[in-house]
């Protein structure tokens, strides 16, 4: 995943991260560090929701960086939420157990509005 | 003993980029079989994903340790769908890893590794490898 298929908007103090294609061992590590260091910019962000509506698949590296964002976040004292996933990536979670971690919600205004 | 229902045999390289193709190809034959449920599809995406990734992040790594000619290196693929069971096997270039001491049911809680053969052993109903470990079989209940 490029640098141009991570997309960053910023409101008050949330962050929506909105990726674009796959998730996958491929390209994780470097969407995890473009993510950082998009997040380091800006040390106001408490809330970071991933919007994964344009992200066909994610594979078992793909949620290792959702975790990895999870913890980063933790450790600012923010929270982290995720949008819009599909039915396989929905799949995903459900076997690795991520739901029970991360809070997934169907819609980004749902994730928005979330406290 | 029972003559396969289906047999396809298929080859890619260590590359990512050749994955989505090859599933592609999978759910292609899959589809003009008649296996039609959709949770065992679902099921058998994540296994082959899983499979094929670890085949060219392991397996192709270290053989292109050992090796200069990486560019002949490829990863085979079987799909075989005999009475109720459908069987996807993926050998890599690799020497393969001890998968007899390597615990297949504790999922990982917060690390960012770990996830991709207990993911695997999760969705399908039996796991197999051969002895060296550069040969894993995923089988589902059709």
């Amino acid at each position: 995943m490029l640098e141009e298929s991570l997309e960053m908007q910023v409101e008050e103090n949330t962050a929506v991260l909105k990726l674009d294609g796959e998730v996958i061992f491929d390209n994780s590590n470097q969407l995890k560090e473009n993510a950082k260091q998009k997040l380091s910019q800006n040390k106001d962000i408490s809330r970071l929701i991933i919007d994964l509506s344009r992200v066909p698949y994610l594979d078992s590296s793909g949620v290792g960086v959702l975790l990895s964002l999870f913890k980063f976040m933790r450790s600012r004292e923010g929270s982290l939420f995720i949008a819009e996933p599909n039915e396989k990536i929905k799949r995903v979670f459900d076997v690795t157990k991520m739901t029970e971690i991360i809070p997934v919600y169907n819609s980004l205004e749902e994730a928005v509005t979330q406290n | 003993m029972q003559k396969p229902e289906l047999e396809e045999k298929f080859k890619i390289g260590c590359k990512a980029a050749e994955i989505s193709q090859l599933i592609e190809k999978i759910f292609m034959v899959i589809e003009g079989s008649s296996i039609s449920a959709e949770e065992l599809k679902f099921n058998l995406e994540i296994a082959a994903r899983e499979m094929l990734a670890n085949a060219i992040e392991h397996g192709c790594a270290l053989a292109a340790e050992k090796s200069s000619r990486t560019e002949k290196m490829g990863i085979k693929v079987m799909l075989k769908v005999s009475g109720k069971t459908l069987k996807l096997t993926v050998e890599d270039p690799g020497p393969g890893f001890d998968w007899v001491k390597y615990d297949l049911e504790t999922m990982p809680v917060f690390e960012e590794k770990g996830r991709g053969l207990k993911m695997i052993y999760q969705v399908s109903d039996q796991l197999k490898f051969n002895s060296t470990g550069n040969e894993i079989t995923a089988i589902f209940k059709v």
